[in-house]
């Protein structure tokens, strides 16, 4: 390897080393209390920050050829994610006592999962050509292996079939990009190619003129969370539909509650990337308008309830039209999360509100509120299994989660409120106070 | 004698390592104004305060006759701004960031709006995000001047425009001034347009007030003053010494405060006096 | 530019040309007035028409406009306007005489200083005048 690329490659190690950490970090809280499931999006969402780092031009003019830098680029993006997940699994099925010959089999499969996962991302990546658009990747690589699941037979292995020429086809993506990785530089060069997603939407929105000031954002960021509910209430149903006895590790993939979980955390927060954050980079430009501090936080807040609300609200709608006989239960077990859920959606303003955020970098803040968010469903689990079991409550008029809730949420305004008040924002003055 | 467009009264922030002020000056009513000074002076947070854009550590601020504290969204309603990341990117296209502006400004001309719009060869269509720098500050131009506001503050308009930009954007900030009432407070590093197009200037370096006056004052106040030393200079008030060889040198003399001295008496023997511009007086008022 | 009603054509000022701006404007309009082009009791731009269409600041319109005030030239009345006055044009050609006299001496000085007599100075004057 010739020294340039090395220290190529050092340099992106020690740059990313910490965001990458970071993210294994909570990849191992995630895997020991929620579930692998939740633990492989943050894995994902990682590599997707890794891309997002990577600069083309002072790349490009450095004295390496293109394959080189493509096989820079690949380290940065599948194997140093890879193998820092890789060892946070075995650290996990170690604790997990997982770790023997009878597991084997589903353990390998596991690890091959997020190596299979980053060569994926890397793969749809450079087709799509831009970083960014990696969230609507994320979301369609999500919600192809929740179909694949469903639609799968048996439930002997972890891994059917189908799951498994996923993962077959991810390995070879990234086993191939190491050999040939010119595609890779695709990224980050090209401004012009746009995912095709969402660009149905931007049609639609665009034509009313005479919509203006808030009411017209506000009905292209209604428009933009249509296709987010109609997807998430279409997994919902293909889910419950195939409900089925726990098994091993399956019984952390497909336990009901953590289906609902699985759904709801990740997809609030590609909706929540996708709609109310963008907005925040605009706040500079809020604050130069006629509006009140108070006016402002309480539209900051209500635009990033919106999209974890409509979410759980569609996820509950279905449970309860599907009449699933564990509905009370879960509806038990869920309604307190829920709602401190979609409350604790707000508490993220006033820390981004005044800041100009890089795009990808507010998925380690994102990232890690979904912990707290687990962890809240677990303490209140119990509590809400003991209150269903005693009464027949109507768990969605929990008195005490709803104040919990509100309570938060006015935490959240009044803090929005300070931040706007002290900070002036934008980038400069981030670098300014560091 | 119309009230101040802008009075500031020992206003002072402090910002980790900086301190602005005490700050008490005046921007006055009906001219342009030209906020000058090195990078790291104040300017950029005197401009963010008067916007509300932080909270000021002690002093009042009045803008058009109302404290700031007291009515910021009125105050806003009367006030333009342009200035560095005020960035529309979350919105998408041209057409609907103005969309977007244009509902909280009941005096919203569509109009001059639209003519505008294609006088600064913009497109409604155009992402934001892949508009160039000038493209930009002509986009928060056009929302500030397609309403009735009373007052303009543009902090570093200039920066990354090019020569024929430039002159457009001074050429619709006079148009503005059209009208009696109108104040401009612009802040720029650009300063032989300053010195063209201001009435008015305000030299702030490391967050405290150097001078202030009309702009057209400053030959009547500043001179610049080539001499011979016969001994010594003495360390006097209003007289600074610019630059020194052997026994030449350059002195700044400051007429209002030491317009009387003799400066032959003083060893000081005038050779001849060097025309001063704006950026020369400034570079010798905040020169170390 | 847009120029409302009276219009003015004074040339180009410049910071490239000598002297300062609003000296500029008053030499231009000395100029105008004194070759008849501008009549007595002709209009003159607000300042902030004359700003725009200079593309100058005010007060150098308002400086240029007091100065030529003071010298006679122009008068204001409060509502109206600004206007060239009765005498402008005998005043502006007064001071362009003036001028053209103080270019005289400063040719004189020079002369002396390059050690011409009085009758090669005025030979110079009549091969001058003769090339006119």
């Amino acid at each position: 390897m010739r020294p340039e690329l090395r220290r190529l490659m050092t340099a992106d190690l020690r740059g990313d080393v910490g965001p990458i950490g970071a993210f294994a970090a909570i990849f191992l809280v995630a895997v020991l209390t929620a579930g692998w499931t939740i633990a492989v999006v943050i894995s994902i969402g990682s590599a997707n920050y890794a891309f997002g780092l990577s600069e083309s031009r002072p790349r490009v003019m450095l004295p390496l050829s293109r394959h080189e830098l493509g096989r820079a680029l690949w380290w940065k993006a599948i194997g140093y994610p890879g193998i820092v997940f890789t060892l946070a699994c075995l650290l996990v099925m170690l604790a997990d006592g997982l770790l023997q010959l009878s597991h084997a089999h589903a353990s390998g499969n596991m690890i091959l999962f997020f190596w299979a996962a980053f060569g994926l991302q890397a793969a749809a990546i450079s087709w799509l050509g831009r970083a960014g658009s990696s969230l609507a990747v994320l979301a369609a690589v999500f919600l192809l292996l929740i179909q694949v699941r469903f639609w799968s037979g048996t439930q002997e292995e972890i891994f059917a079939f189908d799951l498994r020429v996923l993962v077959v086809a991810g390995f070879s993506a990234a086993i191939y990009l190491y050999f040939q990785p010119a595609p890779l530089l695709r990224i980050a060069g090209n401004r012009d190619r746009k995912t095709k997603l969402f660009a149905f939407l931007d049609r639609g929105a665009a034509a009313r003129p005479g919509v203006v000031g808030w009411a017209g954002l506000s009905r292209r960021l209604a428009l933009r969370l249509l296709p987010t509910v109609v997807a998430v209430a279409a997994a919902s149903v293909f889910f419950l539909r195939g409900n089925r006895e726990p098994h091993v590790i399956g019984s952390m993939l497909l336990s009901a509650e953590t289906v609902l979980l699985m759904l709801a955390s990740p997809t609030t927060f590609f909706a929540e990337c996708a709609l109310a954050l963008p907005l925040f980079s605009g706040v500079r430009a809020l604050r130069s308008l006629p509006l009140s501090v108070e006016a402002l936080a309480a539209r900051l807040i209500a635009v990033s309830l919106a999209p974890t609300s409509a979410i759980l609200l569609t996820v509950f709608v279905c449970y309860r039209l599907l009449a699933v006989p564990q509905a009370n239960l879960i509806g038990a077990a869920f309604a307190p999360a829920l709602l401190l859920m979609a409350s604790a959606q707000a508490l993220w303003v006033p820390a981004l509100a005044p800041r100009k955020p890089a795009s990808l970098a507010l998925l380690i803040p994102l990232a890690m509120l979904t912990l707290p968010m687990l962890l809240l469903y677990l303490a209140t689990r119990p509590w809400a299994a003991r209150l269903s079991a005693s009464s027949a409550l109507d768990p969605l008029a929990s008195p005490a989660a709803a104040v919990l809730a509100l309570a938060v949420i006015v935490i959240a305004y009044r803090a929005t409120c300070r931040a706007l008040r002290e900070r002036p924002g934008g980038q400069a003055y981030l670098r300014k106070a560091a | 004698m119309t009230v101040a467009a802008i009075e500031l009264d020992h206003l002072h922030k402090r910002h980790g390592d900086f301190v602005l002020g005490p700050l008490t000056l005046d921007v006055p009513r009906g001219v342009v104004s030209a906020l000058i000074g090195p990078n790291g002076a104040g300017k950029t947070t005197t401009l963010d305060l008067l916007m509300g854009m932080g909270q000021a550590d002690g002093g009042q601020i009045r803008i058009l006759g109302r404290d700031l504290a007291d009515h910021e969204v009125e105050i806003k309603r009367r006030t333009a701004y342009v200035g560095p990341e005020v960035s529309y990117q979350a919105w998408g296209t041209v057409g609907r960031a103005i969309d977007f502006v244009s509902g909280f400004y009941p005096d919203w001309d569509a109009a001059r709006c639209e003519r505008l719009v294609q006088e600064f060869e913009l497109k409604r269509g155009e992402k934001v995000s892949a508009l160039s720098f000038g493209a930009k500050i002509k986009l928060a131009l056009v929302m500030a001047l397609a309403r009735e506001a009373e007052l303009m503050l543009l902090d570093e308009p200039t920066t990354g425009l090019d020569v024929g930009s430039r002159r457009e954007l001074f050429a619709e900030l006079l148009a503005f001034m059209k009208r009696e009432d109108r104040t401009i407070l612009i802040s720029s590093h650009q300063l032989t347009d300053l010195e063209r197009f201001a009435d008015h200037y305000i030299i702030i370096d490391k967050g405290r007030l150097i001078a202030q006056g009309p702009m057209d004052a400053l030959v009547d106040r500043y001179q610049q003053l080539d001499a011979r030393l016969r001994r010594e200079p003495p360390r006097l008030e209003g007289l600074r010494l610019l630059e020194r060889q052997g026994d030449r040198a350059r002195f700044l003399l400051d007429r209002e405060v030491a317009g009387r001295l003799d400066l032959a008496a003083e060893g000081i023997e005038v050779i001849g006096e060097v025309p001063l511009t704006l950026e020369e007086l400034y570079l010798a008022l905040v020169q170390k | 530019m847009a120029e409302t009603a009276p219009k003015l054509l004074l040339g180009l000022i410049s910071p490239a040309a000598p002297g300062p701006l609003y000296q500029q404007i008053v030499e231009a309009v000395k100029r105008e007035v004194a070759s008849g082009r501008l009549d007595a009791g002709s209009p003159l731009p607000s300042f902030r028409s004359l700003a725009e269409g200079l593309q100058v600041s005010l007060i150098t319109v308002k400086r240029a406009y007091d100065e030529l005030e003071r010298e006679g030239i122009i008068y204001c009345r409060q509502g109206l306007g600004t206007f060239i006055a009765e005498n402008g044009g005998a005043t502006a050609r007064r001071a362009q005489r003036e001028l053209a006299r103080d270019a005289l001496r400063h040719a004189i000085a020079l002369g002396r200083e390059a050690g011409l007599g009085k009758k090669e100075l005025v030979q110079l004057l009549r091969q001058e005048l003769e090339f006119d």
